[in-house]
Parts: C-alpha cells; sequence; structure tokens
C-alpha cells in the first residue's frame, strides 16, 4: 500500500514543473482524501496516475499559433448581446445604485476616469470593525458634511445683504461637528466681511458688505454646499455588518484620501473606479482591479466567461505600463500597422501620418493581410509548407 | 495607525527586484529583449515605494511579479521599468 | 497561374511590407502620362478629348478601345495618373495643422526649429532611443513643437536661439490659412519657408525625409488620378454621367486656367487671390469634402459630392468595405429549415445549389473513371461536372454538346470542376457572426427542395431559429483548406465552447422533455417499438434482458435504451435538472428519480433532461463524453440520443395546453387572498406614511422608503402566490415537464399564466410615467396604490383587465427599446474589443505575443491551459483520473 508520504514524494517528483501549481496541490490533496477514505492505492497505482495527471494537462494546453486575443475579444463580446442595460441596486447595500451589465462594462473597457457610480467597500481596522459606534464613526469621518446638511433653514438678508443659516444641533451632533468648526471653517471663506453667532436662535449670520442681490445669491449657494468635513468626492457614507464585521459603504469615491482615514483597514479598502486603482496602487493593481470589476458584472449577469479571457484582455490593457482604452485612443490607435489603424477609425489621418513618417507596414497583423489578400500569421497561418521539389536532373540525390 | 503602504494592499500583487543574473537568465529563457516586454513605469506608485524601501534606482530594471487568484493557482509576470 | 508557370516562378509571391510616403512634385510629374490642361470630357462624338480629364492615355473604361499608355484593354490596364500644374501653390488640406505646426516651431528667418542646439540632440536622442513603440514618437514630437512654439513665456525674448531674429506670433485660420501677425502668409509664402529647413530638423518635426518634405504638403503639381478610378457611366438615355472626383477636378482645372490667364495679364491682385483662394477651395474638397468651416462642394442637382477622403472612410469606405471585408465566390445563401435525421456534422444541401457550387478535383490514375463519369453526365444533371481545365489553365464549359467530347479528352493531370456530393466539406454561416462557432465546417447531403437543412443540436451556436432565417454557405477550394477545415472546424469539434468550456451543440426543447418521458421509472416499451427505436437511432448492439415481464411479454425500460448509447466503462454521477433539491439526497432511491447514476455504462437511476445533455448549460454527461472520450463519441450520442428520443416522444406522446395552467378553485381562493393580503398591506404603509409615521431608510428620504416597501410587500405577495400555484402544478402537466426539465420556459412563466402577473416595472421602478403625476388618466394624481402603479394580479390564463393590458405593453416595450440599444452598443464594443486583441497568438515558446512581438503574458492564463479542453476552467480533472484508471486496473484482473 501506498503511504501519504509515498503520494506527496511521488506527486512532487513527476508533476514538478509538468503541471500548475494549483493542480499539483489539488492532486496532492484528492490522492491523499481518496487513499484514505476509498481506495487504498497501490505504489504502482499512484505511478501510473500520477503520469496519467501529466499526460492529461499536456493535452489540454493550447497550441501554438491558437489566435487567444481573438477568442478572448468573442468570448467576451459575445455574451454582450446577451446583458441588460439596467442599473441594478448593488449587492452590499440596497440603498446603493450602481452600473452594472453592459454600460459598465464599455465603462471598463473605455478606462473612464469618472465612472457613472463610483462606489467604496471599506474594511475597517481590528479596532473599529466589531464595534457598530465605531464604524458609524468612521463613515462620519469619510462622509461629506456640507453647511446644508446641518441647517435647519437658511435665509436671505437682501437688505443688508445677510446670509442666515438655522442651525440643527442634533444634525450637527450627528456629523460629529462642534459649533467652533463650523464657524472656523467659515472664517476661512474671504467674501465674509463679518460672521456673527446668534445663540439664541442658533443661527449663524454672515454678512456680505455692499454686493449685488445677484452675487448674494450666488455667494449663499456657494456657502450651502461648503464642505464642513469629510473627504471630497464621498456623497454618503453607510455602514453595513457582514458576519460579525461592520464595513462601511461609500457613494463617490476618493481611494487615495479614504486610505489615510484613521479606523480604515487600508490593506482591504477597495474602490470600483479603476482609474484612481491606478493612480495609487499601481499598473499591478488595475490590472487585478479590471479583472474583478468584469467578473463581477458578468457574474451579476450570470454569464460565463472564463477567467482567462478576462485576465488577457486586462493585460493587453496595462501592456504600456498604463491604462489603455480598448479604441481608437488605446490599443488599436497605436499599433504598428497603418493598415489596421487605417481600417479602423480616422481612416484619412491615419494615412496621411504614416505618409509624413514615412512609414512601413510589416504585415504581421490579421487585417493587413486580409487587405492584401494573403493568408493571415495565425493559427495554421503560422507555419508554412515547405515542399522539396525534385530535382529533374539529379534525380538520385 | 500605521502609515499607509501601499505594497500591503490585497490588490497589489509581490513585485520582486530581479537580480541582473537573473534577468540575463530571464531574457535568455524566453528568447526576447528588454523592449519586448510588458512595461512598467518609474511613476508607477509600487516602483516609488519599492524605490524608497531599497533605496535604488530601479529605470531599467526587470520586475518579477507574483499574481494570486490566478488558475495556475499563483501566476507569474515580468515588467520593464521604463520613464 | 498554371502548372508550368508554377515550376517556373515558385510559389505566389508573397508582399513582405508596405511603405508610405508623400509624392514629391517631381514624383507626380515622372508618375505622370499627361499633363491635363483641359477642363472638358468627351467631345461632340463622345470621343475623349486629348489633354481632357478622360484623355485615352489614362487608361480605359470603353470596352473595345485600347490603352494609348500601355496599349492593353479594358480590365487588363489599371489605368495611369496624369498631372495639373497649378497656377499657385495651395495647401494640402491633410497636413494643415502639421504645417502650422512647423510654421510655429520653426524660426521665420534661418527656419531652424526654435530649440537650442543642446535641447535638439536630446530629442533626437529620445527619438533615436530604442525600445520607442508606437504612439510615444508623436507624445515626443508634439513635446518638442510645444517647447519651441512661438507662445508667450516659452521663448527668451522672444528671439531664435540660433540667428537672434524676433519671432512673430503665427495664427492658423482654419481650415487652410495663415497669419504672421497681421500679414497673410500665402502657401508660397509657407513653401519658401519650409523648403529651408534642413533634413536634420524635419525629422524632429514628424516628416521622414526619406519619404517626406514639408514643403510637399503644399501642392504646385495635382495628380490626376486614372480614368480606371473614376469611370464615367453611359445612363440608358445615352447621356454620360461623370463621376463626382471628375466633376471636382473640371472644376479645379477651369480656376487653375482663369487664374493663370489673369496672372499672365497681369490683372491686379484682389482678383488674383480671389481667384488663388477659389483654388484652395476646390483643391481641399477634392480631397475633402467634409473639412469642418469650408461648405461642402455640391453636384449640379445640389447632392453633397463623395470626393476621396469619403471613398476611404467609414462603414460603406473602400477600407471596410471592400478591403477588411469582399465579397466571395463559390458560396449559397438560403432559408434554413430543421432535419432531425441528419448528423449534427451535416448540411442538407439543396440539388440545384449543389449544381452551382463546384469542386476542383485534380485527374489522376484513381479517379479518372469517376470523373469521366461526372463529364459525362454533364452540368444539367446531378451528378455531374460543370468544367474541365486544361494543362495550360484552359477551362471549357460542360455542356450537352461537348460533354461526350470533354469526356474522352480528360486525362491525369487535368482539373474537374464536379458537382458537390455528399460528404464534402463546406463551411457554414449565420449572421451576426459574433463568435468562431458562427462559421463551422460541415459535410455535405444534397437533398430535395430549395432549403439548407440543419440538425436542431447546432442551433445554439449559431442562434438560429426557423422563423425565416436564411444562412451561407461557401465551398473551400483548395485540398489545403478543406482539410484545415474538416479537422479544424467541423462541427463535432466545436461541441464544447471555447467561451466557458461547455458544450454548445446538444439538445433543448423537445429532446429534454422527451428524454425525461423516456427515461421515467414507469415508461416502458414493447419488443417491436424498442425495434424501431433502436433501428432509427442507428444502435447496433445486442439488446439486453428485458427487466419487466407482464403475462409472459417482455417490456425494456426507458433506462435501458438509454444505456445502448452509453460508452461500457463510463461512470458517472450528478443530480438531474427536474431535483426537487431535497433535503438529504438519497442517492439511487431518491423518490423523485433526479440521483443520475451511470455504473459502466448503464443507467442504473435517474431521469435523463437538463443536466445531461442541454445546450449552453452545465451537462455532465456529454460533456464528460467529449473531453474525456472523444468528439467522435460525443458526436455520435448526440446523433443517437436524439433520434432515440424523438421516436419514443412519438410513441409517448407530449403535448401542453391551457388546462396545463388550471387551478382548483380553492387554490385560487387562496391565491386571490395571498395578493388581498398584499394590497391590504401596501394601504397600511400609504396610511402610516400619510400619518407621519414612517421611518426613513438610511441614507433615503421617506418617499424612496415607502416606495421601496411597497414593491417588496407585491413583490412577497406575488411571489407566495406563485409558490402556491407550484403546489398544483405537478409533473403530469406538459408546461411543467418543459419548464423543470429545462426544455423551454421557467415555472415563473407558468405561475405568470396560472397565478398572477406581478409588478410591471420600467427601468427597475414601478410604473409612473405617462400623465402627470399618475400612469393613466383615471387614476387620481399621486395614487401609489398597487393598482395604480401597475401591479397586474390577474393571470394570462384569466385574461387582463384593460389598465392591466396597457401595463404589460408598458413593460413589454422597455424590453424591445433594450434590445434594440443593446445591439447596437455591443456591437461597436465588439469591434474594437477584436480590432483591440486580434494579433495575439499563443507563440512555440507557450507566450502570448502581439504581432509587434511585445509579450503580453508570460504563460497563457498563467497556467497555459486551453479553456476550450479544460474542465470547467480546470486544467485536468483528477477526480477523474483517479476513477478512470482505478477502472482499467480492474479491467485487467
Ligand atoms: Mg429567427
Ligand atoms: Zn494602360
Ligand atoms: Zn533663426
Ligand atoms: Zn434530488
Ligand atoms: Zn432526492
Amino acid at each position: 500500500m501506498a503511504s501519504d508520504e509515498f503520494i506527496l514524494e511521488r506527486l512532487d517528483a513527476i508533476l514538478h514543473y509538468k503541471v500548475s501549481d494549483a493542480i499539483m496541490d489539488e492532486s496532492k490533496k484528492k490522492l491523499i482524501d481518496y487513499n484514505a477514505n476509498v481506495h487504498e492505492f497501490t505504489e504502482a497505482e499512484v505511478e501510473i496516475i500520477a503520469n496519467d495527471i501529466v499526460l492529461e494537462y499536456d493535452k489540454a494546453r493550447v497550441d501554438p499559433g491558437e489566435p487567444v486575443g481573438t477568442v478572448s475579444a468573442q468570448s467576451l463580446g459575445e455574451p454582450g448581446t446577451q446583458m441588460t442595460l439596467n442599473t441594478f441596486h448593488y449587492a452590499g447595500v440596497a440603498e446603493i445604485n450602481v452600473t452594472l451589465g453592459l454600460p459598465r462594462i464599455i465603462e471598463i473597457v473605455d478606462v473612464r476616469k469618472d465612472p457613472s457610480t463610483p462606489v467604496m467597500t471599506i474594511a475597517l481596522d481590528e479596532e473599529n470593525k466589531y464595534s457598530r459606534d465605531n464604524a458609524i464613526m468612521v463613515a462620519r469621518r469619510i462622509e461629506g458634511t456640507t453647511v446644508e446638511n446641518v441647517a435647519r433653514q437658511t435665509a436671505l438678508d437682501v437688505i443688508n445683504t445677510e446670509f442666515h443659516v438655522y442651525l440643527d444641533s442634533e444634525r450637527i451632533e450627528d456629523a460629529g461637528l462642534v459649533m467652533e468648526d463650523i464657524i472656523k471653517k467659515l472664517k476661512k471663506v474671504k467674501a465674509i466681511e463679518r460672521i456673527r453667532y446668534d445663540e439664541d436662535e442658533n443661527t449663524i449670520i454672515m454678512s456680505l458688505g455692499d454686493i449685488s442681490l445677484f452675487k448674494l445669491r450666488r455667494f449663499s449657494q456657494k456657502i450651502k454646499i461648503l464642505p464642513l468635513k469629510g473627504i471630497k468626492g464621498i456623497e454618503r457614507a453607510m455602514i453595513k455588518k457582514e458576519g460579525d464585521e461592520y464595513f462601511v459603504y461609500t457613494e463617490g469615491s476618493n481611494f487615495a484620501d479614504v486610505l489615510e482615514i484613521p479606523g480604515v483597514d487600508y490593506k482591504l479598502a477597495m474602490t470600483n473606479n479603476i482609474y484612481e486603482i491606478y493612480e495609487v496602487l499601481g499598473i499591478e493593481a488595475a490590472r487585478n482591479s479590471i479583472i474583478e470589476e468584469i467578473q463581477n458584472v458578468l457574474d451579476e449577469q450570470g454569464l460565463e466567461v472564463d477567467r482567462r479571457h478576462i485576465m488577457l484582455l486586462a493585460d493587453a490593457m496595462c501592456l504600456e505600463g498604463d491604462i489603455q482604452q480598448i479604441g481608437r485612443h488605446g490599443i488599436t490607435g497605436e499599433k504598428a500597422s497603418v493598415l489596421a489603424r487605417a481600417s479602423f477609425e480616422v481612416t484619412t489621418g491615419h494615412l496621411l501620418e504614416a505618409a509624413r513618417e514615412g512609414e512601413k507596414d510589416r504585415l504581421t497583423g490579421v487585417t493587413e493581410n486580409v487587405i492584401v489578400g494573403q493568408p493571415i500569421p495565425l493559427g495554421t497561418g503560422t507555419v508554412d509548407l515547405v515542399m522539396k521539389v525534385i530535382d529533374e536532373d539529379n534525380k538520385e540525390a | 495607525m500605521d502609515k499607509v503602504n501601499i505594497l500591503e494592499h490585497k490588490l497589489v500583487s509581490k513585485h520582486i527586484i530581479l537580480s541582473i543574473e537573473e534577468e540575463e537568465s530571464f531574457l535568455k529563457k524566453y528568447n526576447i529583449s528588454r523592449n519586448n516586454l510588458p512595461l512598467i513605469k518609474t511613476s508607477d506608485p509600487v516602483i516609488k515605494a519599492l524605490e524608497e524601501q531599497e533605496n535604488i534606482l530601479l529605470k531599467g530594471r526587470i520586475i518579477k511579479i507574483i499574481r494570486p487568484n490566478s488558475p495556475a493557482g499563483e501566476g507569474i509576470y515580468y515588467r520593464y521599468v521604463v520613464e | 497561374m498554371n502548372e508550368e508557370e508554377i515550376l517556373i516562378f515558385g510559389p505566389p509571391k508573397k508582399i513582405k511590407e508596405i511603405s508610405f510616403g508623400v509624392l514629391s512634385p517631381d514624383n507626380i510629374r515622372k508618375i505622370s502620362v499627361k499633363n491635363i490642361v483641359q477642363a472638358d470630357t468627351y467631345d461632340d462624338e463622345g470621343y475623349p478629348i486629348n489633354g481632357g480629364l478622360m484623355d485615352p492615355k489614362l487608361g480605359v473604361i470603353d470596352p473595345g478601345l485600347k490603352c494609348h499608355t500601355c496599349n492593353s484593354k479594358f480590365g487588363e490596364c489599371q489605368g495611369h495618373f496624369g498631372h495639373i500644374e497649378l497656377a499657385r501653390p495651395v495647401v494640402h488640406v491633410g497636413y494643415a495643422k502639421e504645417v502650422y505646426d512647423i510654421l510655429r516651431s520653426t524660426c521665420r528667418e534661418c527656419s531652424r526649429v526654435l530649440v537650442p542646439e543642446e535641447r535638439i540632440l536630446y530629442y533626437e536622442e529620445k527619438l533615436k532611443e530604442d525600445g520607442v513603440r508606437t504612439g510615444m514618437r508623436q507624445t515626443i514630437i508634439s513635446e518638442l513643437i510645444n517647447e519651441s512654439a512661438k507662445k508667450k513665456g516659452v521663448l527668451k525674448d522672444n528671439k531664435c536661439p540660433h540667428c537672434g531674429t524676433e519671432q512673430i506670433k503665427i495664427k492658423f485660420e482654419k481650415p487652410t490659412s495663415y497669419k504672421e501677425g497681421d500679414k497673410k502668409l500665402t502657401p508660397a509664402d509657407v513653401r519658401e519657408r519650409m523648403e529651408n529647413i534642413s533634413d536634420r530638423e524635419t525629422a524632429l518635426l514628424g516628416w521622414n525625409p526619406n519619404a517626406s518634405r514639408p514643403e510637399w504638403a503644399i501642392l504646385t503639381v495635382l495628380p490626376v488620378s486614372p480614368v480606371t478610378v473614376r469611370p464615367s457611366i453611359t445612363l440608358e438615355s445615352g447621356i454620360r454621367s461623370e463621376d463626382d472626383l471628375t466633376h471636382k477636378l473640371v472644376d479645379i482645372i477651369r480656376i487653375n486656367q482663369r487664374l493663370r490667364e489673369n496672372l499672365d495679364a497681369g490683372a491686379p491682385q484682389l482678383i488674383v487671390e480671389d481667384l488663388w483662394e477659389l483654388l484652395q477651395y476646390h483643391v481641399t474638397t477634392y480631397f475633402d469634402n467634409e473639412v469642418s468651416g469650408v461648405p461642402p462642394a455640391r453636384h449640379r442637382s445640389g447632392r453633397v459630392l463623395k470626393t476621396l477622403t469619403q471613398r476611404l472612410k467609414g462603414k460603406e469606405g473602400r477600407f471596410r468595405n471592400n478591403l477588411s471585408g469582399k465579397r466571395v465566390d463559390f458560396s449559397a445563401r438560403t432559408v434554413i429549415s430543421p432535419d432531425p435525421n441528419i448528423s449534427i456534422n451535416e448540411v442538407g444541401v439543396p440539388k440545384f445549389i449543389a449544381m452551382e457550387l463546384t469542386i476542383p478535383e485534380r485527374v489522376t490514375g484513381k479517379n479518372i473513371e469517376r470523373l469521366r463519369k461526372l463529364v459525362v453526365s454533364g452540368s444539367d444533371t446531378y451528378p455531374g461536372a460543370n468544367y474541365i481545365i486544361r494543362y495550360d489553365g484552359m477551362r471549357k464549359r460542360v455542356t450537352d454538346i461537348t460533354r461526350d467530347i470533354l469526356a474522352e479528352e480528360i486525362e491525369v493531370g487535368y482539373i474537374v470542376e464536379r458537382h458537390l456530393l455528399d460528404g464534402d466539406i463546406v463551411l457554414f454561416n449565420r449572421q451576426p457572426s459574433l463568435h468562431r462557432l458562427s462559421i463551422m465546417a460541415h459535410e455535405v447531403r444534397v437533398m430535395p427542395y430549395r432549403t439548407f437543412r440543419l440538425n436542431l443540436c447546432v442551433c445554439p451556436p449559431y442562434n438560429a431559429d426557423f422563423d425565416g432565417d436564411e444562412m451561407n454557405m461557401h465551398v473551400p477550394q483548395t485540398e489545403e483548406a478543406q482539410a484545415e477545415a474538416r479537422i479544424l472546424m467541423r462541427v463535432q469539434e466545436q461541441i464544447i465552447s471555447p467561451r466557458y468550456g461547455e458544450p454548445v451543440i446538444g439538445g433543448s426543447q423537445d429532446y429534454l422533455s422527451g428524454a425525461y418521458l423516456l427515461t421515467k421509472k414507469t415508461t416502458k416499451f414493447a419488443r417491436e417499438q424498442v425495434d424501431q427505436m433502436l433501428y432509427v437511432s442507428s444502435i447496433n448492439t445486442d439488446l439486453p434482458e428485458p427487466i419487466i415481464i407482464e403475462d409472459g411479454v417482455p417490456y425494456w425500460t426507458g433506462k435501458q435504451l438509454f444505456s445502448l448509447l452509453l460508452p461500457p466503462d463510463l461512470n458517472i454521477a450528478y443530480k438531474s435538472k427536474v431535483c426537487k433539491k431535497c433535503d438529504v439526497c438519497e442517492g439511487k432511491k431518491c423518490r423523485h428519480d433526479c440521483y443520475v447514476l451511470i455504473e459502466n455504462g448503464k443507467l442504473i437511476s435517474g431521469v435523463i433532461d437538463g443536466s445531461t445533455f442541454k445546450a449552453r448549460s452545465t451537462c455532465k454527461l456529454l460533456d464528460k463524453l467529449v473531453k474525456d472520450y472523444d468528439t467522435d463519441v460525443g458526436r455520435k450520442f448526440l446523433d443517437s440520443v436524439t433520434c432515440l428520443v424523438l421516436w419514443s416522444n412519438g410513441i409517448l406522446g407530449f403535448s401542453t395546453g391551457i388546462d396545463d395552467e388550471d387551478i382548483p378553485k380553492e387554490g385560487l381562493d387562496v391565491i386571490n387572498k395571498v395578493l388581498n393580503e398584499g394590497k391590504e398591506k401596501v394601504d397600511k404603509l400609504i396610511g402610516s406614511y400619510n400619518e407621519g409615521y414612517l421611518e426613513p431608510l438610511p441614507g433615503r428620504s421617506v418617499e424612496e422608503t415607502l416606495e421601496s416597501k411597497i414593491m417588496q410587500a407585491l413583490a412577497e405577495a406575488r411571489d407566495k402566490a406563485g409558490s402556491i400555484a407550484e403546489r398544483y402544478l405537478g409533473m403530469n402537466r406538459g408546461a411543467v415537464v418543459m419548464a423543470k426539465t429545462g426544455a423551454k420556459g421557467n415555472m415563473l412563466d407558468i405561475t405568470q399564466m396560472s397565478a398572477s402577473l406581478g409588478q410591471m416595472s420600467v427601468r427597475g421602478n414601478r410604473l409612473h410615467r405617462g400623465y402627470m403625476k399618475r400612469s393613466l388618466s383615471s387614476f387620481i394624481q399621486d395614487d401609489v396604490n398597487a393598482d395604480a402603479r401597475g401591479f397586474v394580479s390577474s393571470s394570462y390564463k384569466k385574461g387582463l383587465n384593460p389598465k392591466e393590458f396597457f401595463f404589460h405593453a408598458m413593460g413589454g416595450r422597455e424590453g424591445l427599446v433594450d434590445t434594440a440599444v443593446r445591439t447596437a452598443q455591443s456591437g461597436y464594443m465588439q469591434r474594437r474589443l477584436m480590432n483591440a486583441l486580434q494579433d495575439m497568438s499563443v507563440s512555440y515558446n507557450g507566450t502570448v505575443c502581439t504581432n509587434d512581438g511585445v509579450v503580453a503574458q508570460f504563460i497563457y492564463g498563467e497556467d497555459g491551459i486551453d479553456p476550450a479542453k479544460s474542465t470547467y476552467g480546470k486544467a485536468v480533472d483528477i477526480d477523474w483520473i483517479i476513477h478512470k484508471n482505478l477502472y482499467q486496473n480492474k479491467e485487467a484482473e
């Protein structure tokens, strides 16, 4: 009978460098499990099975010349016709809407710097993640609060050119602010000539000097949305319990700033804004994020696409060290082939540029060769058949 | 609270600087030149963090990247550092 | 090319490279065969005018005439360029922006780039640096242009760093004029400046001196395209109609002549300038008739002319319509119809198509007799041949008169173009060709009538149905193409989708519900029925012992018959689709018979349904057969199982009708009660909202909270009603069998028919638009009740009242609009993805490379596994390998 040690030793020896780590690990686990619970292997059986795993692995390998790019493009494009156009509720919190389906995929491959619905999922550190109160505290630090948010009412005094803000003490407390903070913030606004706090009325009165009514109105609008605290770009923050941990979910995203907020576990904080990830965490993180985001949309739509296709797309987009768009201003726009570029978009522009630069099209791609009517250099087109011509004069040779 | 170290973020794969000898054997193994490699910019936050951590300049070097969540268990990738 | 030529010249020539460049005036004159001076085309007798735009030296467009340059006939001469000497230079619109860039970044006196020498060196170095990938170049060049541009703050003292001349800001007035300060720069001035720039510095500005000089962007000579490019057509009335380009050239020559005459006569500056500008306009629109800021040139009838740029651009342009996509010979198109009796590998080809499309077959000692017979039978009888081709490439039509003579004539080495025969390989395609499975290779099966016939299992990859769909067929002409098609593209090789590694070809609809009926516990067949079933499904194995014997008569179960389709060493277990998700699966003892267990190729327990061989789903059995046995095994299984099931369906009978949706009165009462309770709950919610008790959800307004709570309550009510209805919907109803086996529809559809439709929605919200603050004019404003916002409590069977019907149509309309928008959007995305990724392929060392040689992945997918060969994304199925080897061992013992 084969011992566990024998199985491990033989698998290590036979499978090493021949199969992926994932398969190696799985083989070990499965064989030992099987050995213990179902059938005791003989040593010969282990040898045979190990060799067969290598054989089967080799059978499943891609063939050289396989047009994997085209297959990826098709595998991602074809299900596009089956996707919905709707915006759906976020899987995490019912209150936050997030773009999914085809529009989201297009947004990702377009590398939009401002996705239509940026959201963040923020994990909290050890200290804060188990306590609801602490989680709310962190959420407040993140959520932006404006003057409008803490006011019961606002009013314009046209005669004295004053702007009155009637405060709501409860809301101030909810937002984790104190009066002094608000006044301090307001004092920094240059246009205000004088600032006064009426304790009886709980009102802040700002005098603006001699300005027109139009300006007064405009100014009041500006004050209303003056951020008192929180992070720029984040409109709402909510907490939600998952398992025994609390998470903060936000509408709006500001990845760089959120990482610095005390109480946030910066190692696990996430945003769906891929460009922000690129700027803050670099190209590799962006690549990982592209894969996760696309996978997420496909899963939600119940569409199956092999992960390898998505990986190839992501790697193609991140090839040059920054994220390149799928389209005119990205991968296609920078192809070496003049004809390939010209047949995609802005035809004459590419032809004129090519003439000016004296470019040469080496005809290495698909489109170029289709255009000139030659076999394409993929699949069976990567190999040439060389036939030995029998020399009539030297038949013996 | 600790200072933010982006190298420890979940999304950031492990970046390893190849030694000069490793670079040579790597290029030989795949029979390619540096210019045919995927790129990473010197302005990339990870490169900046690595440069600071190791106290060297990485322009022109090759970075080996170990990616988790791969169908293979661990995926291996290389990038050439450019400006 | 005929045999001898091939021997002499070797294989066909291959284009290795195409160079692009700008034509210099000298070159234009050199390639020109004629200086065109006449603005006219034909004289009164209809002959082309010498020196006119249709000069016979420019090529032939009339059959019967000969080219005056190369002396070849119409169709052989490709045409020759002429030229026009422009009286004054004009700017080429396509380069207007580049000309501006040069003007503003070079000195007005010494024509050098306005950066100091060391910066020139710096940029030169940067451009030379190897590893500058495409795209980077343009960035570097615009960097230099920005640095040297004559604008505020960039230049020190606004003086040239080389000669010290003070610079004046250049203004670009789109589309083609330039001003230096207030002084207008004529194209002649511009040209003079650019002539002085050294080759070294033009290179920095993006003009490769080997191919182009910036001054060539200012035209002094205009090439006249060959007449073959702009043929004139003769209308039925006998009037000649000229091509748009010819019209434009007429305008150019006319103005050019007037300008020259005026110049020669020493006309006032003003008139000359006007004419010059007019010449510029005509040349501009000749190149591009859609330049912004330039009124497009029009035909006499008011139609906008299609000039050079318009010919190339866009979907209907030369590139996308003629170069990337081409029309082909040897193809056919007709309506498709189903034929369950042919193999998935086959396609039924109408006889009249088989007689039109041919395959060239070279005559050898082995096939000469067969081919001779085909030639004798001629082109009008099937099977026959349409042409024979002699060694010298001479092609002869086989006609009634010539067929006997030609049959005599053929000998080894000839080629016979014979009709399609059964077994020939052809490519079959249905648009939109979204993935590679949209074109597959089929074997020909010649049939009567006028439609292509198709096995139903291959409908899913093509996304075909038979409501009038048409498909295309292509006949590969060379042995190499035929072999490739047969080995790589045959339908049976495509059963597993490369997208997700599961079958895309497989059963659907009746095949699945029928398989369920066939393999149900109670199904049994008598001897003659069994014989028929085995005959139609071409099963040639011995009949197993009958399991049931009643009154001395032997009966076979459906499970026994199904087992005959399986390989004898197959062992597999999985749950069938009809599984009720029992709390504890009792395995093969399951009451619902939903645990499929196959031991040594025998179906022991479980019913066969969607989870066994349904296309586009996880179907365990078919998947296993194809991946771990052979595509041949998979194909045979599909071919047989479909025939078997169809025949058993014929015996057992299967139907659905409106009584499938019947629910007894007590059931309906409960459903109504549940729905009413839901509505009451809504009323209560509205009540508490009106009284101000409703607590808003975090981050939501009270109204939003109310809305979401109402939706929740109604959805709950409908779900409850649905599940009550389901209690009455047993497997004795055809519709339920279809839904549960995965044949067609789902339980939601059936409960919508029998219990209640539920909430209609548009963009995920309840219906609220249409009239001001209400969905229909028969409701009061701001009514948020269930009925007022599109909740349909009726079922399809009961029928919808008018309001409900209208709400239903509102919801349905969204679906239609969505589909239309989606196809457009996803089509464009697909095109972009394709263009971005199509050049990547796996190299021999396992890396994925672009055609520029850049590595995109070091091992494809990081494990080098082809998704189409993987088992559910994993490289190998270890369980199966263990099982397989242990089984083989047992066998050996
Ligand atoms: Mg149809
Ligand atoms: Zn000619
Ligand atoms: Zn100068
Ligand atoms: Zn079950
Ligand atoms: Zn069960």
